[in-house]
């Protein structure tokens, strides 16, 4: 489970990963090879039903990988049980969803400190003052207004709660930020406010990043361009 | 988890709060109608541990206690003052006090004895009658009050007071042409005492022979001491040996002793324990008079006995209600659930394990319970303290004030567990959920 020399490099890696959803007949996902270096932004681009989520699930641990398939920071996953691999991901990996990032009955500034609430790591990494932290994080992400850091998650805008969902992402900087099509509910003067962000954060804390889009124009904003169509040989677009 | 329980359950807090009631009124009745039972049990128990038999006119040996030591129901139609006399007067009896009943005092009932009863009366396991202030009546005007009628209206020595003729709380007929002044008032002692009135025989018998001239006893549905007056002479003369006396105003007004000629029943005391059931064989069969001796504690076993069903219904139904909210509650969980499903996958993505969430489910079923446990403890209490006199006087007994016995410890901590015990049905569906749902949670 501890990093081996020389892999430390890699925010993820994966080599010859198949994956099959139950009761399925053929696999969502086969892919050959495809890592990301420490620090680096990829964005991942394909057609709907290509496994991006699929993938996006494979790397956080949500679904039993083999080992010796996929590492994430140079720990292989499939080395882990169930419940590590969701203290892994908590250590590891901030999520950004599509919408519905916030948990309703807390406070903006609370959906920003769960993770340090559930992991000592992010908690450590997150400052001296975590809360000072997470408030620094929203004000960087257009969200200085203090009101909106204690007013109900569900009052605010969906292009600020997409923010307040990247600073929960980003805070205790974890080594891997995945976020899943995030800007597909924004319009685009908000998009392009809401990538500028991100990567500006995601340069400053060093945290990799894989960023699932079907959006045209993203580009400039990466290192790097891939697409499911190349890299899953398991979706055929026949 | 705690914490995040709190606050979630506070983000639902009105149906939280619904379900909470629910949770405290079953804790209300479970805990109340078992409250109900044990305090009656004790209570009555207490009132009549000193006594080793009560005599009375013959007849069921249930209505014959509860007419008497508890003032509930019909007082029976009397003995003769002979009968008394000739108990006194058996072997193995170390005291006996005769008992008149049928008058009240606003409510209260009003008995009529010797002073031997304050020093022979013993309750709750011996312990004697104790005077908080005054003494015993030496007049036949002096009254005692039992601390709970002195309470409730104030009374202290020196207060005259009017009785009323009948059993029950409407008074049919004042005797104010009798008042009686309070000489003492007794010290609480958590039996039917605390609630009554003492005076003595002569006190209590010159009364109905007022209220026997003015022939108003038409008037008293209960068949009180002063319904028996005139017949009751007949009685005595016919049967009467040890006294032999003519009419009762001329020979025991003379006497440094008043006899009247009727009394309701005897309390007895006697000096081995172990003889009383053959001191009550002699009672019931070799006295002149048809007597029935009774044993208190074998008359409450019948009275429970009879009791039972009703008690076991009243606890189905408690434990019916408690059902019912415990149900409530895991239905107020289970349907959130579904709505909560974006929350759950939220809190997997920021690395909480699906038996955290799991956990989530059952911490928040406990703390509802807890609260409406509390709740429900709060509410019982407050309105056992609000109740309390006037249940005191209409069952005559007393309700058990503590916070929390033990056995109702148990009760509550079972309801705690069924509680947390129901929410592992909705909490089993949300680890299943977490797991099949990952992080890609669908709306
Ligand atoms: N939880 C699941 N159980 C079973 N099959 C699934 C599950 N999630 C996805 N799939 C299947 O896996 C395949 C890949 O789906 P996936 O969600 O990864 O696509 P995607 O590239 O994210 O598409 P989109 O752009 O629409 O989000 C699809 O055929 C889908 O039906
Ligand atoms: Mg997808």
């Amino acid at each position: 489970m501890t990093a081996p020399k020389g892999m430390e490099s890699f925010a993820f890696e994966t080599y010859s990963f198949k994956h099959r959803w139950p009761g399925s007949q053929q696999d969502a996902l086969d892919i050959e090879s495809l890592t990301l270096a420490k620090g680096e932004r990829m964005l991942l681009r394909g057609p709907s039903g290509s496994g991006k989520s699929t993938f996006l699930s494979a790397l956080s641990g949500v679904i039993d990988i083999p080992p010796g398939h996929v590492r994430i920071s140079g720990h292989d996953l499939g080395h882990l049980s169930g419940s590590k691999r969701d203290r892994f991901r908590v250590d590891h990996i901030g999520l950004i969803f599509q919408m519905f990032n916030l948990i309703d009955w807390l406070s903006p500034l609370e959906n920003v400190l769960l993770p340090c609430r559930f992991s000592r790591r992010r908690y450590d990494q997150a400052g001296p003052n975590p809360t000072a932290t997470a408030q620094r994080l929203l004000a960087e992400l257009g969200l200085s207004d203090e009101r909106l850091h204690f007013a109900p998650s569900n009052e605010l805008s969906v292009g600020q709660q997409q923010r307040v969902a990247a600073a929960r992402a980003l805070i205790g900087t974890p080594a891997l930020i995945l976020a899943d099509e995030p800007t597909s509910a924004l319009d685009d003067a908000t998009k392009a406010q809401f990538i500028d962000l991100l990567e500006r954060e995601c340069r400053a804390t060093g945290s990799a990043l894989l960023f699932i889009s079907h959006d045209k124009g993203l580009e400039k904003h990466f290192d790097r361009v891939e697409d499911m169509t190349q890299i899953n040989r398991a979706y055929c677009s026949c | 988890m705690l914490n995040l329980g709190i606050r979630s359950l506070l983000n639902r807090r009105f149906v939280v709060a619904l379900t909470v009631l629910s949770i405290a009124l079953s804790v209300f009745l479970v805990i109340g109608v078992e409250r109900l039972r044990t305090s009656a049990k004790e209570s009555f128990a207490r009132s009549a541990s000193g006594i080793d038999l009560i005599v009375a006119a013959r007849g069921d040996p249930v209505q014959i206690l509860m007419g008497t030591v508890f003032g509930v129901g019909s007082a029976g139609p009397g003995i003769g003052w002979h009968s008394y006399e000739e108990i006194t007067g058996l072997p193995l009896v170390e005291w006996a006090v005769p008992i008149l009943l049928g008058d009240n005092h606003r409510g209260f009932p009003v008995v009529g004895t010797t002073t031997d009863y304050f020093d022979r009366f013993r309750y709750g396991g011996g312990k004697a009658l104790e005077f908080a202030s005054g003494n015993a009546f030496a007049a036949a005007s002096g009254a005692v009050v039992g601390s709970e009628v002195a309470a409730r209206f104030g009374y202290s020595t020196g207060t005259s007071i009017v009785n009323a003729h009948g059993a029950g709380t409407v008074a049919f007929d004042m005797h104010d042409e009798a008042p009686f002044v309070i000489v003492g008032v007794l010290a609480p002692t958590g039996t039917a005492v605390d609630r009554t009135v003492i005076v003595s025989v002569e006190g209590f018998d010159r009364l109905h022979r007022g209220s026997h001239d003015d022939g108003d006893e038409t008037l008293d549905p209960f068949g009180t001491a002063a319904e028996n007056n005139a017949p009751s002479e007949k009685l005595d003369y016919g049967t009467s040996k040890a006294t032999g006396q003519g009419t009762q105003q001329s020979e025991s007004e003379s006497e440094d002793r008043y006899m009247p000629s009727r009394i309701n029943a005897v309390y007895v005391g006697l000096t081995d324990r172990a003889a009383v059931l053959s001191v009550q064989r002699v009672i019931d069969e070799y006295l002149p008079e048809p007597l029935t001796a009774v044993l208190p504690n074998v008359a409450l076993l019948q009275l429970w006995s009879i009791t039972g069903a009703a008690e076991a219904a009243l606890l189905a139904m408690a434990f019916a209600v408690a059902l019912a909210g415990i149900t409530g509650m895991i239905v107020m969980i289970s349907a959130s659930l579904d709505a909560r499903r974006r929350e759950f996958a939220i809190l997997r993505s920021i690395g909480a394990a699906p038996r955290r969430i799991f956990a989530l489910i059952v911490v928040e079923s406990l703390l509802v319970t807890a609260i409406g446990i509390v709740l429900g403890l709060i509410v019982l209490n407050l309105v056992s303290v609000l109740l309390e006199p006037w249940f005191t006087g209409a069952f005559g007994f007393i309700l058990d004030s503590r916070l929390l016995s033990l056995h109702e410890g148990f009760l509550v901590l079972a309801i705690l567990v069924a509680g947390a015990g129901a929410s592992i049905l909705p909490a089993a569906r949300v680890y299943r959920m977490t797991l099949v749902d990952g992080l890609a949670f669908r709306l």
